[in-house]
């Protein structure tokens, strides 16, 4: 094997990657735009998550206090000699909770020692309050022990001497220690606010002695740092869900990213005629194999570091600023072991990728095979959390096999995700049959296509050929989405992620899938896809329509009982006092769903049926899809209305229209949800006042689809009269030309 | 000395024979022409002696060489050039033709006063640094050559390479085929027009579904039938097969 052909082959592939506009947009666009914003984006949300939750509660409960070095003795000796706080320097108790546990039971022993001078009781296990007793002579004293015990357990008062807070070095932090206390007692309240005074006067002295001192840095004069810890808490559950969902962003992304250059590179020569340039040379086809396996791989890790340094950058800085406190350091073992593993996750992706495009004959078949691996390893992949720093080695590179997915977990979130959909066995058939629909989709674009595809084509696994979106792709688009949005948010869930649950949910499984399935079909996003934007006058048209629509849902709902179906359907992510609170909001619960919902129902599934089936069948289907995926009964009332609304607006002015409508539609319905005046309001509405409301949205309705429908029964007209046999769907489209 | 020695050459796919059972050799110093209609077998039997397809059965040798044991050294030997071909959409032609040099175990000095020569012969200099998918037909067709004859190959494999092209690029294009021949190299060469047949064969060779039906001259082939032209007597030709 000559390395210097190999070298030349790698050196080529790896030139015409970097020439590669989209990798320039992966490796440099996103890493260094899109990740920040992201990490921005997610640390903005995160501190104003904490502010919010410590509005509702009056006091903060719990303080970080730092100090540069270690805590001084002189006042550590200090607490200690009060006797008015326990301070543990120990690593036996991590939680708030367990201090608490373990002070009650503390007093349970001393009270139970008290009453029964006989037995000596021993704390056995400061986790489960256990207490075990020892040297029980006889069973009259085990029985006056039993008795008292369950007399002192109903009322419980604590040793009056010592306040109920506590200062607790931090695991593996030298300079770090967090104080507790007991927000349902005065007593330990008031110890709280002795020991921050403490702090703050130890602070003003060491200031004042510190001074003086020439070329002193601020910390040095400002040593104690007393932050209020809830930040820090919180952002313990947000480093789980970034770690979540950012090593399976980055995952996604890599495939994404790594399906066309190593596509480019193995049925890309064929199709660009170009191999047989390379076969003429003295060079074996194993070395161009390797030449060429070299530089995919290769590409797959210069893709992964600018990420990688960003990651390392962040939790760096965020460790610098406490955010991640409570989190284990990062070591430099875990770091190699991240990075090892990082790199193997890489490779191995980019490997299977250039494996499958060695192997398939056209570029669909690739394609469709990528696609298929990309759901089935990133999504798990990422909802492990490959980049939980806090990971193991085993939990790095077989994230499946470590996942505790029992069945009573999946039941559990099954449970709340479905309940309004029916039993578990209805989802289980549900979810069989869209598993059977998406196979057969899958295997027809593995075919390749035809223009026929029909609904017994998917059940029977029959192909067609086309480039165009078809309703293969819708039902593969749908279903995938679908299971993505129940059982991906039943594992977010699992987690307790809800905001996961709320934001990643629809942003992966819907325009995810969207993106995915459109780069699959060969399609170009941006021309495919109708982009006019609205004048003036129709975003007003579309502001009352969307008005009027929710009062006939919001009074026919409330006077019919299912006023609580609105707030289901809306769930409230923040308080609603400040402007960036109603701002989040607005982006979680009407832009970010309506911009990614459309994207996916309007554009693709819609799009898909409407490629081959009448105005009427797509933009039904296309609704009932979309309001499935509501998951209640209410929300499939009202996404099913939205749906049809929605297609006709799609149908007659673009994507950006039923963007702007939903988007109208959720806030206005998000407001009226969240607003107690306005459901009173609603309320005291007589049930049959609802259907004055009707004929104006009628109306409306009737106004947008009208033109539409008459069009199309004219032109359906026309063609039946020219060639009665032939079906009105052979409507030119924008994709024909596409296509072609 | 025979450059190329075929013998017995099949190539099957699954229920399609291609090639059935061709033998004939490749001299030096001569153009040999390819001939049959659409589908007859002709790429299939320039691709295997190119190395690019694998025999079903038979053999092929370049002067006691074979691919099983000396692939890289017939590759060396070898230009081909087919009308389908193309550059790197990505690399401009000079860095294109650099690649090649690299690959073919040039040195630098050497890829470079190569480029500057077949510039020159082709006329290249002004394209050079212009990437392929900006170029005319002609301009790709002749930097296809210059890439495919960039190692100066003993051995030419040409399968309609004027295909689409207009009469001077193809002039200019047999102009350098008959050069190559006066230098003593091999020449194989597939098309359908069969003016540049008359124009610089010295032998012609028929194959007709898969098999070789006649070995002749164009000459020959006229006077075979007391044809008019080259055209009616191909034509002839092919009835007598048919």
């Amino acid at each position: 094997m000559s390395f210097r052909s190999v070298y030349t082959v790698f050196k080529k592939e790896l030139l015409t990657l970097l020439r590669d506009r989209g990798v320039l947009f992966t490796n440099f666009f996103v890493p260094l735009f899109g990740l920040p914003l992201y990490f921005i984006f997610v640390f903005e949300s995160a501190s104003f998550m904490a502010k919010e939750e410590a509005k509702t509660t009056q006091d903060a409960t719990q303080y970080q206090v730092s100090y540069q070095g270690s805590l001084p003795t002189d006042f550590i000796e200090g607490i200690k000699d009060s006797k008015k706080v326990n301070f543990f320097k120990n690593k036996e108790i991590i939680s708030p909770l367990e201090i608490k546990t373990y002070l009650e039971t503390m007093s349970h022993y001393e009270a139970l020692n008290k009453a029964t001078p006989r037995a000596e009781i021993i704390l056995q296990n400061h986790d489960k309050n256990e207490l075990e007793v020892k040297r029980l002579a006889v069973s009259k004293a085990k029985r006056a022990y039993i008795t008292s015990y369950n007399k002192l357990k109903e009322k419980i008062v604590p040793d009056s001497d010592v306040h109920l807070v506590y200062l607790k070095g931090e695991e593996n932090q030298q300079d770090r220690y967090l104080l507790f206390y007991d927000e349902n007692k005065n007593i330990s309240r008031w110890g709280k606010f002795w020991v921050t005074n403490l702090l703050e006067s130890y602070e003003s002295k060491l200031v004042a002695v510190n001074k003086e001192k020439k070329g002193i840095t601020q910390r040095e004069l400002n040593p104690l740092l007393i932050k209020d810890i809830s930040l820090a808490k919180l952002s313990k559950d947000l480093t789980k869900t970034i770690g979540l969902s950012l090593g399976g962003i980055i995952l996604f992304l890599l495939l994404i990213f790594t399906l066309n250059p190593t596509i480019n590179t193995t049925i890309g020569e064929r199709d660009g005629h170009t191999y047989k340039l390379l076969l003429m040379n003295p060079i074996s086809p194993y070395e161009i194999f390797l030449g060429k396996y070299l530089a995919v791989a290769f590409q797959g890790l210069i893709t992964l570091i600018p990420y990688g340094i960003e990651v390392i950058i962040g939790y760096t800085w965020a460790s610098s600023n406490l955010i991640f406190a409570s989190l284990p350091p990062v070591t430099p073992m875990k770091l190699t072991i991240l990075i090892v593993g990082i790199t193997g996750v890489a490779i191995a992706v980019s490997s299977i990728c250039f494996l499958i495009s060695s192997f398939t004959r056209t570029r669909s078949q690739a394609q469709s095979l990528q696609t298929l691996l990309m759901f089935l390893v990133a999504v798990p992949m990422g909802m492990i959390g490959v980049l939980d720093i806090g990971l193991s080695i085993e939990t790095v590179f077989l994230p499946v096999l470590n996942f505790p997915l029992t069945v009573e977990n999946l039941l559990v979130a099954e449970s709340n995700l479905f309940l309004c959909l029916g039993s578990f066995a209805v989802n289980v058939v549900f979810s069989l049959a869209l598993i059977w629909l998406s196979l057969g989709a899958f295997l027809v674009q593995w075919k390749g296509s035809s223009d026929t595809t029909t609904f017994t084509d998917l059940l029977t696994f029959k192909s067609s050929k086309s480039k165009k979106l078809s309703p293969a792709h819708a039902f593969l688009g749908f279903a995938i989405s679908y299971l993505g949005h129940s059982y991906g948010g039943a594992i977010f869930k699992l987690f307790d992620a809800e905001f996961a649950v709320l934001f990643f949910t629809p942003l992966l499984f819907s325009l995810g899938v969207s993106i995915a399935l459109f780069h699959h079909s060969g399609l170009d996003l941006t021309r495919a896809i109708r982009w006019n934007l609205p004048g003036l006058k129709e975003v007003f048209r579309y502001f009352i329509g969307a008005f009027l629509l929710n009062l006939v849902f919001g009074v026919s709902f409330t006077s019919l009982g299912f006023g609580e179906v609105l707030k289901d359907v809306y769930p409230q992510p923040f308080g609603m006092n400040s402007f960036f609170s109603l701002l989040s909001t607005f982006f979680l619960v009407s832009l970010i769903p309506s911009f990614c919902h459309e994207f996916l129902f309007r554009g693709l599934i819609y799009k898909g049926f409407r490629n081959q089936y009448g105005l009427l069948l797509s933009t039904v289907t296309s609704a009932i899809f979309f309001a499935i995926v509501q998951f209640s009964i209410g929300g499939f009332a009202l996404a099913f209305v939205l749906g049809l609304i929605t297609a006709v607006i799609y149908e007659r002015k673009g994507i950006v229209s039923s963007m702007l409508f939903h988007c109208f539609f959720t806030s206005i319905a998000a407001a009226m949800a969240y607003s107690p005046q306005f459901q009173s309001y609603l309320e005291g509405i007589p049930p049959l006042a609802s259907l004055l409301f009707l004929p104006i949205t009628v109306a409306m309705g009737l106004n947008l689809a009208l033109p539409q429908l008459n069009k199309r029964a004219f032109l359906s007209l026309a063609q039946r009269k020219n060639s009665p046999k032939k079906s009105e769907r052979e409507m030119p489209s924008q994709e024909d030309d596409l296509a072609s | 000395m025979s450059a190329i020695k075929v013998s017995n050459l099949s190539k099957k796919f699954k229920e399609l024979t291609a090639v059935d059972g061709v033998s004939f050799d490749i001299p030096y110093g001569k153009v040999t022409a390819l001939l049959g209609s659409n589908g007859a077998g002709k790429s299939t039997t320039l691709n295997m002696i190119a190395g690019i397809l694998e025999p079903s059965c038979g053999s092929i040798e370049f002067t006691d060489l074979t691919f099983e044991k000396d692939y890289k050294k017939i590759k060396s030997k070898l230009g081909y050039l087919t009308c389908d071909m193309a550059l790197y959409p990505t690399f401009s032609v000079r860095e294109t033709l650099k690649l090649l040099g690299d690959l073919k175990g040039f040195s630098r000095k050497k890829t470079k006063e190569r480029i500057e020569q077949l510039s020159k012969r082709f006329d290249l200099k002004e394209i050079l640094d212009k990437f392929f998918t900006e170029l005319s037909s002609g301009q790709k067709q002749k930097s296809l050559i210059a890439a495919s004859v960039f190692h100066d190959p003993e051995i030419l494999i040409f399968d309609e390479v004027t295909a689409s092209l207009d009469l001077i690029v193809s002039k200019e294009i047999m102009d350098f085929l008959i050069e190559e021949k006066e230098k003593g190299k091999a020449i194989l060469f597939s098309t359908h027009i069969l003016s540049e047949v008359e124009y610089i064969s010295d032998r012609i060779l028929m194959i007709e579904k898969g098999r070789l039906v006649k070995e002749t001259t164009h000459q020959e082939l006229i006077a075979e039938g007391n044809s008019k032209n080259i055209t009616e007597a191909f034509y002839r030709a092919l009835k007598e097969v048919a």
